[in-house]
């Protein structure tokens, strides 16, 4: 009886799997779109006002912290707002591999939840290390 | 640089992100040469730019073809493991590399890149039983049913996932030219599926390159931002035009053009120019 009732569920579960993968898809989709929209919207509207507010000439600026730039962006100064979607547009790839290792875990899909796990941990050594080597 | 270089810079993206879109080659095989030829832009800078614009790219086109199921994220996500390395490879060698080794290799890249497009490989459709753990199915409006497809020959695509993301971290490549081949050819991915797969991974590679290129300090705001909003929007448009636009002739005229840039960057890396 426990047996037959197992094997209803994991029918199921097999059944549904391919409408869940397809909410994984849309999730993947939600974030990447999201992502990618916000920061050019940030970056649209930092570039204008920099370049409203100021009569310099646009700056070669490189190695902006994230903190200085969500204070800048706080002040609503353009070139911390411009900042704040480049962060966003570099962090939006890293959003779609943290979604895609909670759908594979919901799935159970247990040895794409490692690979997802094994991308997430290679970005974030990326992220990381890079600034000490 | 004047808001006029920005605004140039914006439509260069745009039109690059359209072509690179349609072509399924990504922009940044010809928004380096741009940035580099016509706005005198360090490589490094310009590499660090088209890794960004390769972000905006992989957003933009993986989200449309996400919506029409032809992503494989299972697989996608599965090369990325070597392509993530690869990337933070071939981000560390570049940022110790000389401009001019770098132009160099750049160049010939470009012609590798120039022979993919004369000779992309036929689309086929195979009959198969099992779809394997990693196979899917999408559904092909030419021929009015589903196209289930089984991955083979998975060392294979783990060996040239790795190459690839040695390629996209050290030049700023989105890496498809390498991707797309192998899983056609080797591993027996319908084209379409190919493509779309491995524009979602160029997204995560070239982020993984990003960090390295931005903690050495060679990501410039308003370059690189600016580079990354013309490519975001021309990919969307590009994406959207895909299936309408013959990308025959236009491989044609693109693979000319990356054979020029190649003469010109090398010339340039020897010192003529």
């Amino acid at each position: 009886m426990i047996r037959k009732k197992q094997q209803k569920s994991k029918f199921l579960f097999l059944h549904q799997t391919e409408h869940y993968e397809d909410v994984l898809d849309k999730m993947a989709d939600y974030v990447l779109m999201a992502g990618s929209i916000v920061a050019a919207i940030l970056i649209m509207i930092g570039t204008v006002l920099f370049v409203v507010n100021s009569n310099e000439k646009i700056p070669h600026l490189i190695g902006e912290n994230f903190h200085e730039a969500l204070k800048s962006a706080i002040e609503l100064q353009g070139i911390g707002i411009t900042n704040l979607g480049v962060f966003i547009l570099m962090i939006t790839p890293f959003l779609r591999v943290i979604t895609c290792l909670i759908g594979f875990s919901l799935l159970r899909w247990w040895r794409f939840t490692l690979v997802s796990l094994f991308v997430l941990t290679m970005l974030i050594i990326s992220m990381y290390f890079s600034t000490q080597i | 640089m004047s808001v006029l270089e920005i605004g140039l810079i914006v439509l260069s993206g745009f039109g690059t992100g359209i072509l690179g879109a349609v072509l399924g080659v990504g922009g940044g095989a010809l928004i380096i040469p741009i940035l580099v030829i016509f706005f005198h832009v360090p490589l490094h800078f310009a590499i660090a730019a088209s890794l960004l614009s390769v972000i905006a790219t992989s957003s933009a086109s993986s989200s449309v073809f996400l919506g029409k199921k032809l992503t494989n994220i299972r697989l996608g996500m599965t090369l990325e493991m070597f392509t993530t390395i690869g990337g933070i490879i071939g981000a560390l060698l570049a940022v110790i590399m000389s401009q001019k080794i770098l132009q160099f290799i750049f160049s010939g890249m470009l012609i590798f890149m120039a022979i993919g497009l004369w000779k992309r490989p036929e689309e086929k459709v195979v009959e198969i039983r099992n779809k394997g753990s990693l196979g899917a199915e999408y559904y092909d409006e030419r021929f009015n049913r589903k196209i289930p497809y089984r991955v083979e020959r998975l060392p294979l695509g783990f060996s040239m996932s790795l190459f690839a993301g040695i390629i996209s971290g050290m030049l700023g490549i989105g890496g498809g030219v390498i991707k797309v081949p192998t899983m056609v050819l080797g591993m027996k991915v319908p084209i379409r599926a190919a493509n779309a797969t491995s524009d979602m991974m160029i997204g995560v590679t070239a982020v993984a390159s990003l960090y390295i290129y931005y903690a050495h300090n060679r990501l410039d705001l308003f370059i690189s931002s600016s580079a990354a909003l013309g490519t975001f929007f021309g990919s969307l448009l590009g994406a959207h035009l895909m299936t309408k636009v013959r990308s025959k002739s236009l491989s044609i005229i693109f693979s000319i053009l990356l054979l020029l840039t190649s003469i010109e960057m090398m010339i340039r890396a020897s010192g003529a120019l």
